[in-house]
């Protein structure tokens, strides 16, 4: 027996660090996003000023560097940057979840149907996802924002408006593609309503990549949402939202670097965790269709 | 020329894929590797020309070419024998060519590699290569995507008559192709081993392929020799039941199958 | 080929029809009246009434959209809000200054995003190959305004090494070098005005490299996608099978493949990157389209922003095109040969 074989693990844990060493950027995007999700969770009982979050303001301790008592020190009204950085965990991935959600849902719709009726109908459809394909999404999505009453409901919204024609691409390929092969063929001519058809054929083999697409937006769909706060366009004060509070510390960054620091690196943070899964399941479930944006 | 295969051993991560015992191959003669895909058939192609190692197999037992020694032999000796003294071919010939290249770039690139110095010297050898193959030179002008699939495999097959290859290890090369085109590239292989001596290692899930162009067969099932012997005789009364599930499986036209069994 | 060349132009103008329509549509929905803030806070009824004349509002909706129509055409983009001047002549003179930028970044992009991806492919699956990947990943999560902060409090708070304010230093304005380009590091070299070269390069390295980190993950990762791609290939193997070293196959053969999808990535990074310098240029004084973006936002200056947005797309959909054109001229596939 090698000294390998000797000292080793249980096999349980032998697979899963086996699993791990295989799959390294789902395992540490998993985990990555694991915390964020824990944290969010958790964050009344994690955060040591809850209140901070909110509309509290300690005037007597504005911009404090971090010590013990202020682990990522205080910002320009006195409040505890580590408490509002773990509540913003509520704040950029429940931003991206909706705007995902939404934004594959009408996305699909749009592409199964022109993919699937074809013709001019299809021609149009595609035609307008071009158009708005045409311009950056960050761009797009900061042109809506702008016009629309600053809040985070709008930043949804305005992401949203920007992020749909990838999914309606998608899916009108998957659609078109399917809609030709020999059993849907078979399905039609023998009468099968059309209905039928696209949810019980077209609809799963949609779905893998939308899906993989949808877990590679997440980290996209993140940065967005943060810089259109930063800019002063997304979430408004006091909500803890971290590309708010980049710019909020950003006149006085100079001196106090960790106003800014801290809640960027969340950012950067989350916005890592998510592409390494969705990376990672990319590379898993479907290497060749999803392009990363 | 002559290639002995002694107790040849391919596995990746401890799994054996491909076993052959024994296998010997002599100048201008014709044996089949014939089994369903996965019965590690290719694999003991790609163990011959020292290519398996590279996509990540362990290789144990011998290889012999004239007496010499391939398994374990460095990488610069294996590649002056690749294409130059044993040559293959592979199945889909319209991605065995790098589509934004000239096949004559190709061509000229494979005959300057293998010593062919000067451009007429090699355009010549390529002409009378194409000739045997019935290709007219012009096709070196065109894209892999401009020539049909039979045309590009008797192009593959003319760059190693080029080099004068002594032995062809064929990989599935008429699968991808209908049957006409097939039957072509049989009648063209079939003179060039007389012409040129040239032996053929002919590796195919195709059993009529294989009972028209070869003398000896080896069936192999999942990694392991199920079965050898001269073709004729295998195919008209198999030993192993797999064998006999292979060709039975095989409708024939205008005759009757193996062990006359109705369909 | 020039049906292709005629299709692609013709979808390419289809787009760009679409994209005027839809500024129009984000300029018409802005809540409030365009007309009261065209006048300012604290203008008269006769004055909004004028304003609301002058900016055509009174007309029925499909004049409106023709007029806009044929405005974009002959180039009269609008008069931005808070500058007063017409948009376009705005653009002129901000864009220069972002175009430098993002070439700079790209080409730092390229430069360091190639050798990693090559690196990663060519180790693939060993640490090397991870770590790559890992690089690649925090570029493309990166924050960008972010990154550029860091950057400013590490080279210039702490190590002094660079400036962080402008093109170039304030003394150079006073005796202006004749500008050949409008890129002052270019124009600089052109007039051999070595110390502003120096200065403007200077200046030039930290917000480069912070709009840099997006395109170089996207780059890298795309090199390595594409060439693993290629290796798999079966004229590769056919390559190996005929006795060819492997560097010899990489960069003879596989190489020319691995390129085109990389080609397309760079366009397309090009407009993001552009895009991008809006969060980087307020932060370093860069005077480009990113400044001249942040303060139309913070004005609520719809022209100005609807502007920003059609040049954009334009740009976006031109390079796409151009990239689109050179992959044709060189892929034997694709219409031409």
């Amino acid at each position: 027996m090698s000294v390998i074989e000797a000292t080793a693990l249980p096999g349980r844990t032998r697979n899963a660090l086996a699993w791990m060493r295989a799959n390294p950027l789902i395992a540490a995007g998993g985990f990555m996003v694991l915390v964020i999700v824990v944290v969010a969770i958790f964050a009344p009982l994690i955060a040591p000023y809850p209140g901070d979050a909110g509309y509290a303001t300690h005037p007597l301790d504005i911009f404090k560097p971090p010590s013990t008592k202020h682990l990522f020190g205080t910002d320009n009204v006195g409040r505890d940057i580590f408490s509002r950085v773990v509540y913003g965990t509520r704040v950029s991935p429940l931003i991206a979840l909706a705007v995902v959600a939404i934004a594959s849902v009408v996305g699909v719709t749009v592409g199964l149907v022109a993919g699937f009726l074809g013709g001019i109908v299809d021609e149009i459809l595609m035609r307008i996802t071009d158009v708005f394909l045409a311009v950056p999404a960050l761009l797009l999505a900061l042109a809506f924002a702008s016009v629309l009453p600053q809040s985070t409901g709008s930043t949804i919204l305005a992401i949203t408006i920007s992020w749909w024609p990838w999914y309606a691409r998608l899916a009108r390929g998957e659609a078109a593609s399917v809609s030709r092969r020999r059993y849907v063929e078979t399905g039609r001519v023998l009468g099968l309503s059309r209905l039928r058809l696209l949810t019980r054929h077209v609809l799963p083999n949609a779905t893998t990549p939308v899906l993989v697409q949808a877990s590679l937006d997440f980290g996209g769909v993140i940065l967005t949402a943060a810089a259109l706060s930063f800019l002063g366009l997304g979430a408004q004060d006091p909500t803890p939202d971290w590309g708010l509070m980049v710019n909020e510390g950003r006149s006085f960054f100079q001196t106090y670097w960790w106003a800014v620091t801290f809640p960027g690196a969340a950012i950067l943070f989350s916005a890592a965790a998510f592409n390494l899964l969705g990376d990672g399941l990319r590379d898993r479930l479907d290497p060749r269709r999803v392009v990363g944006r | 020329m002559k290639l002995e295969i002694a107790d040849l051993k391919v596995a990746f991560d401890g799994r054996v894929v491909a076993h052959v015992p024994e296998l010997e191959i002599a100048s201008g003669e014709s044996v089949g590797v014939a089994g369903e895909s996965g019965s590690g058939k290719s694999m003991t192609a790609m163990a011959i020309l020292g290519l398996a190692q590279r996509l990540g197999a362990d290789v144990e037992g011998s290889i012999k070419l004239d007496g010499h020694e391939l398994v374990g032999e460095s990488e610069r000796n294996l590649r002056a024998i690749r294409g130059r003294r044993i040559g293959m071919i592979f199945q889909s010939p319209s991605s065995a060519f790098n589509p934004v290249l000239r096949t004559g770039y190709t061509f000229g690139r494979v005959l300057a590699l293998h010593g062919i110095d000067s451009r007429r010297a090699r355009r010549a050898a390529a002409e009378t290569a194409l000739a045997e193959v019935r290709l007219r030179p012009r096709v070196l002008d065109r894209y892999p995507h401009q020539l049909s699939g039979g045309e590009l495999q008797r192009v593959a097959i003319a760059m190693a008559l080029a080099l004068h290859a002594e032995l062809l290890l064929a990989d599935e090369p008429t699968s991808a192709l209908d049957v006409t085109v097939q039957a072509e590239i049989f009648e063209i292989i079939s003179r060039i081993r007389e012409t040129e001596s040239m032996a053929l290692l002919f590796i195919s899930h195709d059993l009529a392929a294989v009972a028209e162009i070869t003398e000896r067969v080896v069936v192999m099932r999942a990694g392991e020799v199920v079965e050898t012997g001269a073709t004729r005789a295998v195919v008209d009364a198999p030993a192993h039941p797999y064998t006999r599930a292979l060709f039975d499986a095989v409708p024939v036209l205008g005759g009757e199958a193996s062990g006359a069994h109705d369909r | 080929m020039t049906r292709f060349l005629a299709r692609r132009v013709v979808l390419s103008l289809v787009v760009v029809a679409g994209v005027v329509l839809l500024t129009f549509v984000i300029a018409r929905i802005v809540p409030g009246d365009p007309a009261t803030s065209w006048a300012g806070p604290h203008a008269t009824a006769a004055e909004v009434a004028q304003a609301r004349k002058h900016l055509g509002l009174n007309r029925p909706f499909i004049d409106q959209v023709g007029t806009y129509f044929r405005g974009i055409v002959v180039g009269r983009w609008g008069t931005s809000i808070h500058t007063h001047r017409p948009v376009l002549s705005d653009l002129k003179t901000v864009v220069p200054a972002s175009l430098e930028l993002v070439f700079a970044a790209i080409l730092l992009a390229i430069a360091v995003g190639v050798p990693l991806g090559l690196l990663a492919a060519r180790l693939r699956g060993r640490t090397t190959d991870h770590a790559v990947r890992a690089v690649a990943i925090v570029g493309v999560s990166m924050p960008i305004f972010w990154l550029a902060l860091i950057l400013q409090l590490v080279f210039f708070n702490q190590l002094h090494l660079l400036p962080v304010a402008g093109e170039y230093a304030l003394r150079f304005q006073e005796h202006p070098v004749h500008a050949y380009t409008h890129f002052p590091v270019i124009d600089a070299a052109l007039n051999g005005n070595w110390a502003m070269l120096g200065s403007s390069f200077s200046h030039l390295v930290l917000p480069a490299c912070a709009v840099a980190a997006y395109p170089t993950g996207v780059i890298a990762r795309m090199v390595r996608a594409s060439v693993l791609d290629v290796a798999g290939e079966t004229h590769v193997q056919m390559l190996r099978a005929f006795g060819f070293r492997e560097g010899t196959i990489f960069n003879r053969f596989a190489m020319r493949l691995a390129w085109n999808p990389v080609a397309q990535v760079v366009a397309l990074v090009f407009a993001y990157s552009l895009v991008n310098t809006f969060l980087v240029e307020s932060i370093f004084d860069w005077p480009g389209l990113g400044s001249y973006a942040g303060e139309s936002i913070i004005a609520l200056d719809t022209p100005a922003i609807v502007g920003i947005t059609l040049f954009v797309a334009l740009v976006y959909v031109f390079v796409n095109l151009a990239v689109d054109l050179i992959q044709a001229a060189l892929d034997p596939r694709i219409g031409l040969h």
